[in-house]
């Protein structure tokens, strides 16, 4: 179904994003299609905003934007209605801070973009927009990685160590999961794929090597939870909150008459596990393997030890 | 596709008329190789200025100047040294401020920026999607690029509600919006709001602003807003306002007067895991004797404060004061070890 047709707002934006589109591209033409993903706008609302830059003319000089919509392409005629890319605008420039901001992209960088195309007066520079840290301080370099297929060194602390420690990767793809992100990459050394929350990554370097071919899984981090099988039965009890049943690793939840709730739970690390189970204080109880339970205790002791002597 | 604004009237030929002298006042001045003097233009009905009414005119060529100022295209004013404060003003449009600086940024750096964009626009809980595809857009016409890949082109229509754009479009232009908002306890409200900051947490959007109907900073859930009429009024945000502040905790709420609670935290553990950690809320110190990090925050409830320390124990998070947040950090082991003795 077609669009409304655009408020006047709309029809100035649009049409000064079709000149300058235009005005780039080779020979001043588009594709209709191609001018309507540009735009945003179905084709009938490309017609409106044709028709409006058609009607461009400047009296003194005699000049008028020969805009015109010819079979399926958009063309642009002589040079009267040429117009340079614009700087970012304020709001452009709010979110382009944002996202410099969140992706942590190093500070030459965002001076270089910033001075290059946002708005000459440092405006925007505070954004006003924020959401939690997630990706980390390699973001660029890593998506680069991917992007050109290099091997990299990582320096990254995982839950069971102490110390950030040397890994050899070939970094795969980035994926998110509530509200954290990793990076799925191959440890070379381990011979397998691995996934390492970016926000643990203290460092990273190109190698002069390649990746190599992998069996590359587009598993997400449920399946490859599910997938390493490791698990343990856990009990909710009855009116406990339940925000651990959207965890990546559940799985077979059974409600029971009593209220309380019995679900599998895949996990990658112990420690993680016993936190969460220690956290609900009562609230959860680890039914099995019985082994876990007894490792549990032994881990909170441990815990209760490290306050007492610290 | 684009849709049109939550309370946009019909379009109409004054619609139309408007958005044809907006873009005929661009056609001009940048087809102009000399200044136009105030009179050129607003004599001029070809442009849609030249009525019997001057004043009228003068009004219209200020609104269309800050509407392209809005777009990123600024119109400046140009007083030749000497001139008489009577003698009119000749208009330009400022280059150096409107256009971009063609070959100033780099291959690399337009390949950063649109990864940083590309990652941006493949998540679904971002209520800013045009601005970003506009920027790769962009990105895309400065430098040649291919096309926005099918899988990032979404269009915020279907992914975005009215009242969303709506809001955004008032936070862009520092404009009051009046809200319907449903609160938790689905009591539904009208008030006007101007919106100094806004964050996304845990799936959501929240609005920060000043609430005309509490006269406070208050924070609103962007799915609790169901309708957003045109924004009208402009406001200034207060240099001293930093939105990061409002991202939330989970022990942020609870009953009576929040807490200090302190932490330490590892000095192993890196800046990037710290802010993760933290939310960049409250006060990190080193403490060199200790040989950790200590984060001193505060707490609506302390029973939540210490769970929360617990379930980030794997990173050598401990509480360190008071002793009320040790005791029911104590408390919520022993219950659990109890649970399962």
């Amino acid at each position: 179904m077609a669009n409304a047709r655009l408020t006047a707002e709309q029809t100035v934006i649009a049409g000064i994003r079709l000149l300058e589109a235009l005005s780039a591209a080779p020979g001043q033409t588009l594709s209709a299609q191609d001018a309507t993903v540009r735009l945003g706008i179905d084709s009938a609302q490309l017609g409106q905003v044709v028709e409006t830059l058609s009607a461009l003319s400047d009296r003194s000089s005699g000049a008028r934007a020969a805009v015109e919509l010819a079979g399926d392409r958009v063309v642009l005629q002589g040079d009267a209605a040429l117009i340079m890319p614009r700087r970012f605008s304020l709001e452009e420039s709010m979110v382009l801070a944002h996202v410099l901001d969140v992706l942590d992209l190093d500070d030459d960088t965002r001076e270089r973009i910033r001075r290059a195309l946002g708005p000459v007066d440092g405006r925007a520079e505070r954004p006003g927009i924020a959401e939690p840290a997630r990706y980390g301080s390699w973001f660029s370099q890593l998506s680069e990685a991917i992007e050109d297929g290099i091997r990299c060194t990582m320096s990254y602390r995982s839950l069971t160590d102490d110390t950030a420690r040397e890994r050899l990767i070939d970094p795969l793809s980035i994926q998110e999961e509530h509200g954290d992100a990793y990076l799925v990459a191959w440890d070379v050394q381990k011979d397998a794929e691995r996934r390492y929350r970016l926000d643990r990554i203290s460092g990273l370097a190109f190698t002069d090597e390649s990746v190599d071919a992998h069996e590359v899984g587009t598993l997400d981090i449920a399946e490859s939870l599910h997938r390493a099988g490791t698990s343990t039965r856990l009990r909710l009890r009855a009116g406990a909150s339940s925000f651990m049943l959207d965890w990546a690793g559940v799985a077979d939840i059974v409600r029971s008459d009593d209220g309380s709730t019995e679900f599998t739970l895949f996990y990658s690390s112990k420690p993680w596990l016993f936190d969460q189970v220690l956290a609900m204080g009562g609230d959860i109880e680890m039914l099995e393997p019985a082994e876990l339970r007894d490792e549990l205790l032994v881990y909170a002791n441990a815990l209760l030890d490290s306050i007492s002597n610290g | 596709m684009l849709e049109s604004d939550t309370t946009a009237q019909p379009e109409g030929l004054e619609l139309s008329e408007t958005a044809l002298r907006i873009l005929n006042l661009l056609f001009i001045l940048n087809a102009s190789s000399v200044p136009l003097t105030t009179e050129q233009i607003i004599s001029d009905a070809d442009v849609g200025y030249g009525s019997a009414n001057r004043a009228s005119d003068l009004k219209k060529f200020k609104r269309d100047r800050e509407k392209l100022a809005e777009r990123g295209v600024i119109v400046k004013e140009i007083r030749p040294e000497g001139a008489q404060r009577t003698e009119e003003s000749l208009w330009t449009i400022d280059r150096s401020s409107t256009y971009a600086s063609l070959g100033a940024i780099s291959r690399d750096d337009a390949d950063a920026l649109l990864r940083a964009v590309d990652e941006c626009l493949s998540r679904s809980d971002i209520p800013f999607r045009r601005a970003l595809l506009d920027i790769r857009q962009r990105l895309q016409t400065m430098t040649s690029r291919e096309a926005v890949p099918a899988s990032l082109d979404a269009s915020p229509s279907h992914q975005e509600s009215r009242a969303a754009e709506t809001l955004w479009s008032a936070f862009a232009l520092r404009r009051k919006v009046r809200i319907a908002y449903i609160d938790a306890k689905g009591s539904e409200s009208q008030r006007t709001l101007a919106i100094w900051g806004m964050f996304m947490q845990d799936g959501h959007t929240y609005y920060v602003g000043l609430d005309d109907q509490s006269g406070s900073v208050r924070t609103f859930r962007g799915d609790r807003i169901v309708r957003a009429w045109r924004p009208t009024g402009s406001y200034a945000i207060p240099s001293w306002f930093d939105v990061r502040d409002y991202l939330f905790l989970p022990f942020d709420l609870g009953a009576g007067l929040a807490t200090k609670v302190s932490f330490t935290i590892p000095a192993a553990v890196d800046a990037a895991e710290l802010k993760a950690l933290t939310k960049e809320r409250g006060e990190l110190t080193c403490d060199e004797s200790r040989g950790a990090w200590v984060w001193t925050v505060k707490a609506g409830d302390v029973t939540e404060a210490a769970r929360f320390a617990l379930a980030h124990a794997q990173c050598g998070m401990r509480p360190l004061a008071p002793q009320k947040l040790v005791n029911a950090w104590k408390a919520c082991i022993d219950k659990a070890v109890a649970a399962h003795g």
